[in-house]
């Protein structure tokens, strides 16, 4: 670390007039306090720290997700990435200053705009069922391996996992597309992701403008409880939109 | 806000793709090992396993910790190289 003053980890930015003046809950032990760094018409939101402080733990990613979700009370928010420290106040109005155009910009095109990430996974019991009522193959090698030495099976176990995974694939294609079908038409734009989990069934972000959150919540709801034997949803927000921001 | 709306407040999504600050550390030469939205995405899948409850809250912070340190190494690293040449 080169320069004068403290390390400033950042977490995101504003427009200066809408920043709050101060958060607690920043990244370090103890917490410590966020505040706004402004150069013009845009801010960083920031908390001094002592070089390496901010441990690599959950905390502290934790307080990073923290801080941005409540600064969204008060205006757009552009999210940094996790762990950023510039060196001194003056090396952060730098930054400022240097993509002040490019910032105020992208803060604009946030105006009233919010991210919804929406996951579900697979109830286990109730995915096993159905690919072996769905599959007969899947049916016939499992009878086939029953009661037979491991070693014996070593290949249709094999043939099996290959079956199943390719099984899981088809369904998830399918009850991914409806889902993702049924909530677009309650967002400005869509990001689907690869799921996070084998018994994912999708994983996506979705631009909502503010004034319609409540709307997309119930579509949510709706779709969940339709599913809900077969699926277990997750529904994260508001969040800043990490997942638009730079797209357009 | 409706019944689900900030309920559960994870916080991984925070951190996905946010590429227009990438040029901040140079990014040539990218390994593997410290690609950061590979890394993020691995995060994501330990909370998702901590969530199926397939691993306990320990187990998630280590990995945590694990991950999180992957990342400073890629970042340290590519800021040496950027110095250094």
């Amino acid at each position: 670390m080169t320069g004068q003053g403290g390390g400033f980890y950042v977490y995101g930015f504003m427009r200066a007039s809408e920043a709050p003046p101060e958060l607690d809950g920043g990244v370090g032990d103890p917490p410590g306090v966020v505040r706004p760094v402004a150069d013009g018409e845009v801010a960083a939101l920031v908390t001094e720290v002592e070089p390496g402080a901010v441990a690599p733990r959950r905390n502290n990613l934790l307080a990073h997700a923290e801080v941005l979700r409540r600064a969204m009370d008060h205006g757009p928010v552009l999210p940094m990435r996790w762990g950023m420290v510039i060196a001194g106040e003056d090396g952060v109005r730098v930054q400022l200053s240097r993509r002040a155009q490019e910032l105020v910009q992208k803060l604009d095109a946030l105006q009233d705009r919010i991210e919804m990430s929406v996951s579900a996974l697979y109830r286990e019991d109730v995915l096993l069922r159905e690919v072996v009522a769905e599959n007969p193959a899947v049916a016939a090698i499992q009878r086939n391996i029953r009661g037979r030495p491991s070693a014996a099976t070593h290949f249709d176990r094999i043939r099996l996992g290959e079956l199943v995974a390719q099984a899981v694939q088809a369904k998830r294609e399918r009850d991914g597309h409806e889902i993702l079908h049924e909530l677009e038409s309650h967002a400005l734009a869509v990001a689907p992701d690869a799921p996070l989990h084998e018994r994912g069934v999708l994983n996506a972000a979705f631009l909502v403008p503010r004034d319609r959150v409540a709307e997309f919540d119930a579509a949510v709801e709706r779709v969940s409880r339709e599913r809900a034997a077969r699926m277990q949803f997750k529904l994260l927000g508001p969040l800043p939109p990490h997942s638009f921001v730079g797209t357009r | 806000m409706g019944l689900f709306t900030g309920l559960l407040t994870l916080p991984l999504a925070p951190v996905r793709g946010v590429a227009w600050i990438a040029q901040m550390v140079a990014e040539q030469a990218e390994m593997e090992l410290y690609d950061e939205q590979r890394i993020m995405r691995e995060l994501a899948e330990l909370e998702m396993a901590h969530e199926a409850g397939e691993i306990g809250e320990d187990q998630l912070n280590d990995g945590v910790e694990v991950l999180l340190g992957r990342l400073e190494a890629g970042r340290q690293l590519r800021e040496g190289r950027a110095q250094h040449g």
